[in-house]
């Protein structure tokens, strides 16, 4: 045997061994997740007790939380099992899978797309220079870059594998084999979802890798020594400046190389103010025409919430947190991350202000933080030591707007979003992790949802019918954020009730709420990308915790994901296979 | 004993299929209320111009179209069981292969569906390519096939179960003549191990050549049904064979026969051998010569392998063929198929089988023309000894109508 026939050889034996080859890729992988969950368990099961302790967990929350944590594992022993009693002829079709899709030109560009651009991202992408924007852009790009690719390999793969078997009548031979339908389609989605795991974990490794070459410089460092110029940031420092700078990279750390458990403050109390302006307004009559008592009571709640959380010049507002873990070490931290929405400027500045946080026993002094030059409309957070958290896990804080009478103005925070804290509790690989099996989830849902259009519509028909999803999916949160709004603005509702100003028929509204409804239910029946997004999460340094990752794997994996698969198990199975030929 | 269904491979009802367009209203009336059984163990021809309904009868009677009415029942069992589809091969009409696969890797898929071990597999795979003759094309990639080639395949995958019932659609469409007689070869050696075969074709030849009955279709509907030999004999005729004679003989012969049966038609002729028997002599002759080629290698459509086990292989396959070749053949009375879930009475009915199998002879080479029926040496003799009219004139517009077989 000649040497170029003997490369060729094992050239094809490697390939022809590449499904076994991603297995033992993956394996590894599957042992990350339980050696993470040991470890967080060995260490005080922090992450585990704060996740329920927040103080604001109803008891809906604990079986939400603790039902999706038992559903993903007992979906996960069900799946294993039924994948193990039909291993062989699900294991046949998925390895045929995946040396189709090796075989396939266009997996390997988009491999190459993301090796290329990912090191070039923190280059070309503009930053406000600074090491933690270079850092939180390079992550929310590759991050991303990975799941919209890998989204389009696990929906295309699937749609194209399917439609060529039937139109090309490749099934017509293996539809005669002793293999249920169903098998072989679930050995398509095991084959899409073998392929895409393991290019998602190269990529994550990958992303991984850049994130921290970013953040410790050496990106900057291999710059200056590939193409022999300094990097825009790499000037030469003073000893302020590299003081400023080392408190920047310190940043870094505490902001997005971390997991932080997210703390919301309770609600103002405005329920009693609520329905005494109900009470009133129903007795003179300032309710809307065919409006109830429950919008309108919605309604008034929202405003008197907006109220509560606004700040006037020389006012002070303050908060409660809890639910937090208290800490008398020293180089412990909580994240105050707030956003000022100053509503008479459209665009950014900065307002005068100050932040003061209450001490958690008598005689010691309060923590305060003052700063000229808070900016508003952005968030932007500031550290307190975890000393100040209370014994009973409260924080208490509050902020003075510094600026004169005379200025007339009011600064808003959100009532829900406006102020949250942020507790580390874990590391940034475990949140890492986490995320990318969050993707994972929605790369499922995605290959199921390829598979289905597959195996029931022909090319051009699937395709069309799947981009057409995936675009949805992209701006289904937008989407979903427009119709939740009124049609009607609450305000402009109230004004025209209070002026007698005659209202629209009531049908009109009708129709209008009952198609907001049902896009809404299509929408949410939908993919998502932001539904369970774990992406912005990460780069913020906020814990995706277990419970997330189970909830996505409830709802995107089983729910979702299982009434595309049951469909297409029905729907294929019931298919004839061959065409009219007389 | 097994009751009469079990006798039965194919049961077909009744079988209507009527393809509706997108509105739901009737296109084509493919099949039409057809209705006929296959015994097992015989080689069923299912024949018919195109367009007569014969693919779409055994998509039905596979699973992969759904009967608009009537019954379906292969093996004893639904078309779409797994129970059935253990025991079937089905070579398609078109070949359409994974085209990024070869040939090992293509056999060796199949093979996994049947649940085969490792080792069951590489035996298998590496025995059915040398069988069609792609041993040396087994690295290379499906697409890169020739139409005879991938036929070929069609041919190894249908047989990677060692089924019980083989459907073959137009199994020598694309093949040359030579893989044509190997196939029909393949056929007999299959029928030989008990094996029962719904061969599908409109070329009249391939199916007359093997096939124990037939069934015609026309319009969907079926037209005639029944053994070949009762369909095809002319009892209103005699013909004679015999050795080279010389011109007054054939006078005296034809005189008598004149004579005795007042018959006027008689036709005296040089029977000719089929083309496809010459082209298989020319054909070996040059195998003999040596002559190079780059297309499919010598294939050996034997089946024989499914029998053996690890020990008997090599060397020692030669010398089983050979032992098989020297024995005098003996008629392999059809078996009924085994019941599902008997694996007792499968081993015993394929030793059973196997012997009959090794017993029959081996095709090397192409066979002679034979006569219909068998030469009466004694009306010949007669013949012979009473001429007794003038020698017939041989008529320009009759100079031959030779049957062989």
């Amino acid at each position: 045997m000649t040497l170029r026939r003997k490369i060729q050889r094992t050239i094809d034996f490697v390939r022809y061994r590449t499904p076994e080859l991603l297995l033992l890729m993956i394996a590894p992988v599957l042992l990350i997740g339980p050696a993470l969950i040991v470890k967080g368990l060995a260490s005080g099961a922090s992450v585990f007790w704060m996740a329920t302790r927040t103080g604001q967990l109803t008891l809906q929350d604990y079986v939400l939380n603790l039902g999706g944590v038992a559903a993903a594992l007992i979906g996960m022993a069900v799946i294993a099992v039924i994948c193990y009693i039909n291993r062989q002829p699900i294991w046949a079709s998925a390895r045929k899978m995946v040396l189709e899709a090796i075989s396939r030109r266009v997996i390997v560009g988009l491999i190459l797309f993301f090796v290329v651009i990912t090191p070039m991202m923190p280059f070309i992408l503009e930053t406000e220079g600074s090491p933690i924007s270079q850092v939180q852009i390079t992550l929310t790009y590759s991050m991303m870059l990975a799941q919209v690719l890998l989204s389009l390999v696990a929906v295309f793969l699937g749609l194209a594998s399917m439609t060529e078997e039937i139109e090309y009548k490749e099934i017509h031979i293996t539809d005669v084999k002793p293999v249920l339908r169903w098998q072989f389609i679930a050995g398509k989605w095991v084959g899409v979802m073998l392929i895409t795991s393991v290019l998602l974990y190269m990529m994550g490794g990958a992303t991984y890798v850049l994130v921290n070459a970013v953040r410790d410089g050496s990106a900057e460092h291999w710059v200056k020594v590939i193409f022999g110029r300094k990097s825009v940031a790499n000037e030469d420092l003073t000893e302020t400046d590299a003081a400023i700078r080392k408190e920047l990279r310190e940043q870094v750390f505490e902001q997005v190389f971390t997991s932080r458990l997210s703390v919301f403050p309770d609600l103002p109390k405005i329920e009693a103010a609520v329905e005494r302006d109900l009470e009133e307004r129903h007795k003179t009559g300032k309710i809307p025409e065919g409006m109830d008592i429950e919008k309108a009571r919605e309604m008034l709640t929202d405003i008197y919430l907006r109220r509560a959380c606004t700040v006037g010049p020389e006012e002070v507002r303050g908060w409660t947190v809890r639910g937090l873990r208290p800490s008398s070490n020293p180089d412990d931290f909580v994240f105050v991350r707030f956003e000022i929405t100053a509503p008479t400027a459209k665009a950014e500045r900065t307002v005068p202000g100050r932040w003061l946080v209450n001490p958690p026993v008598e005689g010691m002094g309060a923590f305060e933080v003052v700063s000229p030059v808070w900016r508003t409309n952005s968030y932007q957070e500031f550290k307190v030591p975890a000393s100040y958290v209370r014994g009973d896990g409260v924080l208490q804080l509050a902020f003075f707007n510094l600026q004169p009478k005379e200025s007339m103005d009011v600064l808003k925070f959100d009532p829900k979003t406006g102020l949250e804290i942020l507790q580390p509790v874990e590391g940034f690989f475990p949140n890492f992790f986490r995320s990318l099996l969050v993707i994972q989830c929605h790369l499922a849902l995605l290959a199921a949802l390829g598979i289905m259009a597959g195996s029931l519509l022909s090319f051009p028909v699937a395709t069309l019918v799947v981009v057409a999803v995936f675009l949805i999916g992209l701006v289904s949160g937008w989407l979903q954020q427009g119709f939740q709004e009124d049609v009607v603005p609450t305000w402009q509702l109230l004004y025209e009730a209070e002026q007698n100003i005659a209202m629209k028929p009531l049908w009109s509204d009708l129709a209008a709420n009952t198609a907001k409804k049902l896009l809404m239910l299509i929408l949410k029946g939908l993919p998502n990308v932001s539904e369970f997004n774990p992406i912005s999460s990460t780069v913020n340094g906020r814990l995706v915790s277990w419970f997330t990752v189970a909830h996505a794997v409830a709802v995107l994996l089983y729910l979702k994901g299982g009434i595309v698969t049951i469909l297409a198990f029905l729907l294929f199975t019931r298919r004839e296979l061959a065409r009219i030929q007389v | 004993m097994p009751d009469d269904s079990s006798l039965k491979a194919v049961e077909v009802v009744e079988l209507t299929k009527v393809f509706k367009d997108f509105w739901g209203r009737p296109r084509v009336r493919a099949v039409d209320g057809l209705s006929f059984d296959i015994r097992a163990g015989e080689v069923f021809g299912l024949l018919g111009p195109n367009g007569s309904g014969k693919t779409t009868t055994i998509r039905m009677l596979l699973g992969l179209l759904f009967p608009t009415k009537g019954v379906v029942r292969i093996l004893g069992a639904p078309p779409r069981s797994v129970s059935a589809k253990k025991r079937i091969g089905y070579m398609p009409e078109e070949s359409h292969f994974y085209p990024y696969l070869n040939a090992e890797e293509i056999l060796d898929f199949y093979c996994r569906l049947f649940h085969l071990s490792k080792s069951e597999r590489q035996h298998r795979i590496s025995h059915l390519l040398g069988m069609v003759g792609l041993s040396g094309a087994r690295h290379r990639p499906i697409r890169e096939y020739s139409k005879g080639m991938a036929r070929r395949i069609g041919i190894a995958q249908a047989l990677v179960n060692d089924p019980d019932m083989i459907l073959l659609d137009e199994p020598t469409t694309g093949l040359d003549p030579i893989g044509t007689r190997e196939v029909k070869d393949l056929i007999r050696q299959l029928k030989n191990r008990g094996k029962t075969v719904l061969l599908c074709s409109h070329l009249l030849a391939d199916v007359e050549d093997v096939c124990d009955r037939i069934a015609i279709l026309y319009g969907g509907k079926l037209r005639a049904q029944g053994a070949v030999s009762v369909l095809l004999a002319q009892k209103e005729q005699t013909q004679i064979v015999t050795d080279k004679l010389p011109k007054p003989v054939i006078e005296k012969v034809l005189e008598l026969i004149r004579n005795e049966s007042g018959h006027q038609r008689i036709e005296v002729g040089e029977p000719t051998q089929r083309l496809e028997a010459f082209f298989l002599d020319v054909v070996e002759r040059a195998r003999t010569e040596m002559v190079p080629t780059s297309g499919a290698e010598v294939s050996r459509m034997d089946i024989q392998f499914f029998d053996r086990r690890e020990g008997a292989m090599g060397d020692a396959l030669v010398e089983h063929l050979v032992e098989a070749a020297k024995v005098v053949p003996q008629p392999v009375k059809p078996e009924a198929v085994s019941a599902p879930n008997a694996p007792e009475s499968d081993e015993a009915m394929l030793k059973e089988m196997s012997e009959a199998a090794l017993k029959a002879p081996v095709a090397r080479k192409p066979a002679e023309p034979k006569p219909l029926m068998p030469v009466r040496q004694d009306v010949l003799n007669e013949l012979l000894q009473n001429p007794r009219q003038e020698p017939r004139k041989e008529d320009d517009a009759a100079k031959k109508d030779t049957k062989d077989d």
